[in-house]
């Protein structure tokens, strides 16, 4: 990319955010431009401010064009001018008849030949200029969207995951973007010159006969009629295509992947059912956006070719009468399809306009979509109590029609609309709140003039309009910086509990977690044990915050997780999940996931260390082997080895297990925790699992039933106990005993 | 297996774009042939009343108005919008015929693809990022179909005014006319010089926008993974290179793309400059033909006329180089080979008693690494088979071959007797009961999950197969109960309580054998007893395959397979194998030694 596409692509901080900032220059130096459109103030991709944009698809374009508004005008006009250079042929061809042919005056012959091949030479220059810019500056603009929402995808919490099918927001990346594309790239100033065209016909025909011109203008009304008419009907057509786009990808990537199911089951017809449903309902959504346009836009057509009618009748009543000459009405006649093409177009740019806006208002309710776990710098554990009465304090006019569509948007709870405006006053105070052990404080370094990072804190970075250099310059940073920041490892649950906030379709269940309280002290290992949905899983999920405790609070090292950057706490918290998702990129690649930096050797290691190193090398290009998505073609205890030799790589002070050998045959399994005990003091382990030797040496063992501990304390204790551990104990001890006499009346007496 | 692609990797196109496979994609548009001819008809139709409008114009000027004969101009004004009026209709009527046949061909060739999907194997979905199909499956259609409806009409069109008017042009003057095709030549090779570029690019950017899909998609599936290990920033470096790579390559063929206008426009207007230089001349060194001013007029406007047919044929041109770099994409998926099919004269395999046996089986994934050589073994109807052995030797190979997912590479299996590659591959899948070491649930009903074991099941058939496995506790314990939804990955319920629901799912459909692959791994203790009872009840009269690590799930079973990487290393029943003291026995030494610790101080 050259610097004249930088220049192109640069945009800046908000309006409001810089009022916020006390004094950054620096950030000055690198925003830019876009006073064309002072109306619009919020930065059009910050997931807490998009809101305002709600309903207003076409100032939210713009206010995401912002750096490029110049760019884009300048265009504009660029393309306005072709436009009417095309009229200059028909002049210079009819000088060229009247003087040359007619006159046979050949002095200029060179003149007007050269001319005549000029024009279209200066023409298409323009056209390659200005066709150049609107596709550099949609592209752009599509790329800065896009990034946008994948920036928004990776801070979103599992809830919102769990609702939304992954095909749907592929619809949105794909479909919905490359409409607002479209739009900027050719509808938006198409429009314009079809309308300016409009205007400078007009006044061209009043300018040749005002009778005339003002009949033709009668069909301007039932133009207007018709364009409302089409724009209100088409657009529900449009949103409807759009989610059945959303459900035909849903279906799609369902049945990619679950292939294994249904060929399993031989439900092949069933799917191919299934897929024509939503195949036709595709379809037909089509076909009615094709009923709608097939009845406006053909009579536009009809409106334009009317427009000859009272040139007729008119003017020939008007020139029988000797009130204009015949050579002022066949000038009339010969101007008319200025105004006669921008009305048989216009209908098709409506339609563009309104599936723009079908799939921009999708864009902006996806980057509205608020996360329930957030970073500190971007809103800090808000008290209740003060939030409310912020909210009171700051609701800005024109914010009011914004807050409900967040309480639709948001599971509807009303501590959010009050965290949100809450936000606005403690964004920039975020600073003092952040938590000790993980300052982000070097992200912030100032000392280096020519780093762009430094330019600026880490939230700017959030700030999606920044210049795409900046962005990358910061993330190359962050994740440089992220990687060193240990942890002693204490964790502490203080009377947590925890629900499932489900949105719509399901209710509210019971609480998952009840009232936990538990402390472990750094470098030890726990064991937690109980029954299939007991919410052992939960409670994990809390300590990296995959989830937020609905109350209670969950402390490591003392500190609320909820004040550590969250990337930075996360990194510091080896998990090793239930289900193991490994991507489609070399082995190598999977088990540095965490630390993409990492040598073969600490790879190699790792591996090592999850009992992987010896399957890994007999693979068919060893650690260069790529894994098929979701690790397909290993075996789930290999899988289940590389998971956990990702999460030893990175060598945190905290390791998860959360029944990471269930796939793993016995021995391996042993061989795995003498691996682990190497380093055991070192580190706090948690450890989910179901087989009593898993846990029997942990420091301590918890038992949970219901989402309560029910049992806590060592094995010994347990069994002393006699309760649910001591019970399992028995009757695994009892499947032992059963081996034992097994063994013996097999009669084998070897001990191994 | 070829090597797996990934998102940061260009697929490779097998075949490139062929005619056969324009002709291909004419069939597509064949069941409408009426429709398209019809369209044609009338378009002919619209663009004669276009020709007529002018008509009226000069008809008012050179008679109504000399004459001035009101009557006449409101005759000729009422022909108008007679005119105009079924001009209206019949271009009504095209928008929606086209629009309905763009969007028939789109539907019936997408149809055809995913059918073609469910008959592939399961490499063609380990072997690349699962967004790549649905790039193909779901959006590449999207970009053909004006290419068959709509723009293939207009070509039509377009080709037959271009040889009216040059009829017309060569009756009014052939040497003019010659002069007027002068730029031809040049435009095609204009034309044809373009092409190999824009050929290029749009495949390269065809390629680049499935990477960025492919990525888009594996991280949305994989964000927990993502959050859990901090690795936000590196991904965003990742997926804006990606995007960075597509936007150059979109530019590229942007740019590309804009020199056809140009191109056209810039001929078009150097020929009439010549024609015109050519006249004047003519008339300057009164050589050549004398020809009136009039007609030298009249001709060029139609030499214009000649070159618009020309500017919409090298357009449409160049949307056929666009169109072809998907529908290259689209012919190379479904011409996909479905390697598993059923042989030419395959039965339809009966109901079964389930004797199971493999006879001298070799099977390899990769070329050179065997994962199965020479196995033989028989499982009596009504067996219970159990498959042991370390991780990865091969258990669930040797189960996914009784199911052909794959073709062996030598020796046979038979059913009751049937080799397993002669019959048909529905009637053997419908006869066996699957549960995958993953169990995948689909996003709707618990209730609906289970069903989909059988489909015409009732819920109360539905709920008797969760009892007998011993999830209804759990269901009900869920907000809806049967009707809660699960979500898209499943999240919202446990490992074990997804292995619960899918095991209530084959137990609905009944299957004769029964192949369980580490099917209850992250049930707790106590569920898994009680789920032995259930299980115990499936198995009876039914042959079944378990792959499982719990020694308590194996030892009842009929026959014990240990599996080590060369094949079958130990065959028996529990207690042969004990007695036999090798590895089987081991495995329960090291549980022993798990649970007491020294065994000789326990003993």
């Amino acid at each position: 990319m050259t610097d004249d596409d930088a220049r192109l692509h640069r945009s800046r901080a908000t309006e409001r955010r810089s009022a916020h900032k006390t004094a950054e220059p620096e950030i000055r130096k690198y925003s830019r431009g876009g006073r064309f459109f002072p109306f619009v103030a919020a930065d059009a991709l910050d997931p807490d401010e998009i809101w305002r944009f709600t309903g207003r698809p076409i100032a939210w374009i713009f206010a995401v064009l912002r750096g490029d508004r110049g760019g884009f005008l300048f265009a504009c006009i660029l393309n306005l001018l072709f436009s009417m250079l095309a009229l200059l042929p028909a002049i210079v061809v009819g000088r060229f008849v009247d003087t040359v042919l007619r006159g046979r005056d050949f002095r200029h012959l060179a003149v007007f030949l050269t001319l005549m091949v000029l024009i279209p030479v200066i023409r298409s220059g323009m056209m390659y200029t200005f066709r150049h810019i609107f596709d550099r500056i949609a592209m752009d603009a599509m790329l800065n969207i896009r990034h946008a929402i994948y920036r928004h995808l990776q801070r979103l919490d599992q809830s919102f995951y769990s609702e939304t099918p992954t095909g749907t927001v592929m619809a949105n990346m794909t479909g919905d973007l490359e409409a607002i594309r479209h739009f900027i790239a050719f509808a938006a100033f198409s429009t314009i010159e079809q309308v300016f065209l409009f205007v400078i016909g007009i006044s061209y025909l009043l300018s040749v006969s005002i009778p005339l011109a003002l009949a033709t203008l009668a069909m301007v009304p039932p133009i207007f009629v018709l364009i409302r008419r089409f724009s209100r009907y088409i657009r529900p057509m449009w949103s409807q295509i759009r989610s059945q786009f959303e459900r035909l990808n849903d279906v799609v990537q369902q049945n990619i992947t679950g292939n294994r199911v249904t060929r399993a089951f031989v439900r092949r017809d069933h799917e191919i059912d299934r897929f024509e449903a939503e195949n036709q309902n595709y379809r037909n959504a089509h076909g009615e956006a094709a009923q709608v346009r097939a009845r406006y836009i053909p009579a536009l057509d009809a409106v334009a070719s009317f427009m000859s009618v009272p040139i007729i009748i008119l003017g020939g009543y008007l020139v029988i009468r000797g009130q204009i000459s015949i050579g002022e009405l066949v000038t009339f006649n010969g101007l008319l399809w200025v105004l006669q093409n921008p009305t048989r177009i216009i209908g098709f740019r409506i339609d563009d306009i309104q599936r723009f806006s079908t799939s921009a208002a999708k864009i902006i309710d996806l980057l509205a979509t608020r996360s329930a776990v957030v970073d500190p710098a971007e809103r800090p554990p808000v008290d209740p109590a003060p939030a409310a009465e912020a909210r009171t304090e700051t609701e800005e006019p024109d914010g009011t029609e914004g807050l409900p569509f967040i309480r639709q948007v948001q599971a509807g709870t009303e501590d959010s609309v009050a965290a949100q405006v809450a936000l606005e006053h403690t964004r920039h105070d975020t600073e003092q709140i952040t938590a000790p052990a993980l300052d982000p404080a070097p992200l912030r370094r100032r000392d280096d003039p020519d780093d762009l990072v430094a330019a600026a804190g880490p939230e700017e970075a959030d700030r999606h309009g920044m210049d795409a250099r900046w962005l990358r310059a910061y993330d190359e940073r962050r994740a440089a910086e992220l990687a060193i920041q240990p942890l002693r490892g204490e964790i502490e649950f203080r009377d947590v509990s925890f629900r499932y906030r489900q949105s719509g379709t399901r209710q509210i269940s019971g609480d998952s977690l009840k009232s936990i309280s538990f402390r472990v002290p750094p470098g030890s290992t726990i064991g937690i044990m109980g029954s299939t949905g007991s919410g052992k899983s939960t409670l994990l999920s809390l300590i990296p915050r995959l989830h937020d405790a609905s109350s209670g609070t969950v402390l490591i090292d003392g500190v609320d997780v909820r004040r550590y950057p969250l990337e930075a706490l996360r990194r510091n918290i080896a998990v090793v999940t239930q289900d193991v998702f490994l991507f489609s990129d070399s082995v190598h690649n999977n088990i540095a996931y965490g630390r993409p930096d990492s040598g073969d050797e600490a790879v190699v290691a790792a591996a090592r260390a999850a009992v992987a190193g010896d399957f890994i090398p007999r693979m068919s290009e060893g650690y260069d082997t790529v894994i098929g998505e979701r690790g397909v073609g290993l075996s789930g205890g290999q899988r289940q080895r590389i998971s956990l030799a990702r999460a030893l790589l990175i060598d945190a002070r905290i390791l998860i297990l959360d029944d990471t050998a269930s796939a793993v045959d016995m021995e391996t399994d042993r061989l795995i925790r003498a691996s682990l005990n190497v380093r055991r003091g070192e580190r706090t382990t948690l450890i989910v699992a179901s087989r009593i030797a898993s846990i029997r040496d942990a420091d301590c063992i918890y038992i949970l039933e219901n989402g309560e501990i029910v049992e806590s304390g060592t094995h010994e204790e347990l069994l002393a106990l006699d309760a649910y551990y001591a019970d399992i104990f028995r009757t695994q001890m009892g499947q032992v005993q059963t081996t034992l006499d097994d063994l013996r009346k097999a009669g084998s007496h070897g001990t191994p | 297996m070829a090597r797996r692609n990934r998102y940061d990797i260009d697929e490779e196109l097998e075949t490139p774009f062929n005619g056969r496979q324009f002709v291909r994609m004419l069939d597509y548009a064949r069941p409408y042939a009426r429709k398209l001819i019809l369209t044609l008809l009338v378009m002919l139709v619209i663009t004669a009343l276009g020709l007529l409008t002018p008509l009226m114009i000069t008809w008012t000027i050179d008679i109504a108005i000399p004459n001035a004969d009101i009557g006449l101009l409101i005759l000729i004004s009422c022909a108008l919008v007679v005119i105009i009026l079924i001009s209206w209709v019949s271009i009504r009527w095209r928008m929606r015929t086209m629009n309905f046949v763009g969007q028939s061909i789109i539907h019936d060739i997408r149809l055809d693809m995913f059918r073609h999907l469910q008959r592939l194997p399961f490499d063609y979905f380990d072997s690349r990022p699962h967004g790549k199909i649905l790039v193909r499956i779901v959006h590449y259609v999207n970009n053909v179909s004006d290419l068959l409806s709509g723009s293939l009409i207009s070509a039509v069109v377009d080709l037959l005014s271009l040889a009216l008017i040059l009829i017309y042009m060569l009756l009014m003057d052939p040497l003019l006319t010659l002069y007027a095709l002068i730029g031809l030549p040049f435009l095609f090779i204009g034309i044809f010089s373009i092409k190999s570029f824009q050929r290029r690019a749009r495949r390269r950017l065809n390629a680049s926008s499935s990477n960025v899909t492919a990525y888009t998609q594996e991280s949305i599936q994989g964000m927990q993974i993502t959050q859990l290990f901090g690795r936000e920033a590196e991904n965003r470096l990742i997926y804006r290179d990606l995007n960075d790579e597509y936007g150059r390559r979109f530019m590229r063929t942007a740019h590309i793309d804009y020199l056809f206008w140009p191109m056209t426009d810039i001929i078009s207007t150097t020929t009439v400059m010549i024609l015109y230089g050519v006249v004047a001349l003519w008339l300057r060194d009164q050589s050549g033909p004398q020809i009136e001013v009039g007609v030298i007029v009249g001709f060029i406007a139609y030499v214009h006329r000649f070159w618009a047919p020309i500017t919409n044929l090298a357009n449409f041109y160049s949307q056929l180089l666009n169109g072809a770099s998907y529908i290259e994409r689209i012919f190379e998926f479904l011409e996909e080979p479905e390697v598993i099919v059923d042989a030419p004269d395959a039965y339809p395999l009966p109901q079964i008693n389930g004797e199971v046996r493999f006879e001298n089986v070799d099977f390899a994934y990769e070329e050179g690494k065997p994962i199965l050589e020479n196995v033989s073994f028989t499982a009596a109807a009504g067996d219970s088979i159990a498959l042991v052995g370390p991780t990865g030797a091969g258990k669930s190979t040797v189960v996914n071959l009784i199911s052909r997912f794959y073709d062996l590479d030598g020796g046979r299996i038979t059913i009751d007797g049937h080799d397993i590659a002669k019959v048909q591959l529905d009637s053997l899948r419908s006869q066996m009961g699957i549960m995958l070491q993953d169990p995948f649930l689909f996003p709707t009903t618990i209730m609906e999950n289970i069903r989909y074991g059988r489909l015409d099941a009732s819920d109360e058939e539905c709920i008797a197969a969760a009892k007998a496995v011993r999830a209804h506790d759990f269901i009900m314990r869920q907000p809806q109960g049967y009707e809660t939804r699960i979500a898209e990955r499943g999240a919202g319920v446990s490992a074990g309580e997804r292995q619960l629901i899918s095991f209530a799912r084959v137990m609905l459909s009944e299957p004769r054998i029964l192949i369980l692959d580490e099917a209850t791994a992250s049930i707790d203790t106590r569920t898994e007893l009680a789920l032995q009872q259930g299980l115990a009840s499936l198995q009876r009269g039914r042959t079944s395959f378990v792959i499982a690590h719990r020694l308590s799930t194996i030892r009842d079973s009929t026959r014990i397979l240990y599996i080590d990487d060369r094949g079958i290393a130990e065959e028996g029943s529990h207690e042969e194998l004990l007695a036999l003291n090798g590895r089987y026995a081991s495995l329960h030494y090291t549980q022993i030694r798990e649970m007491v610790g020294n065994l000789q101080e326990n003993d």
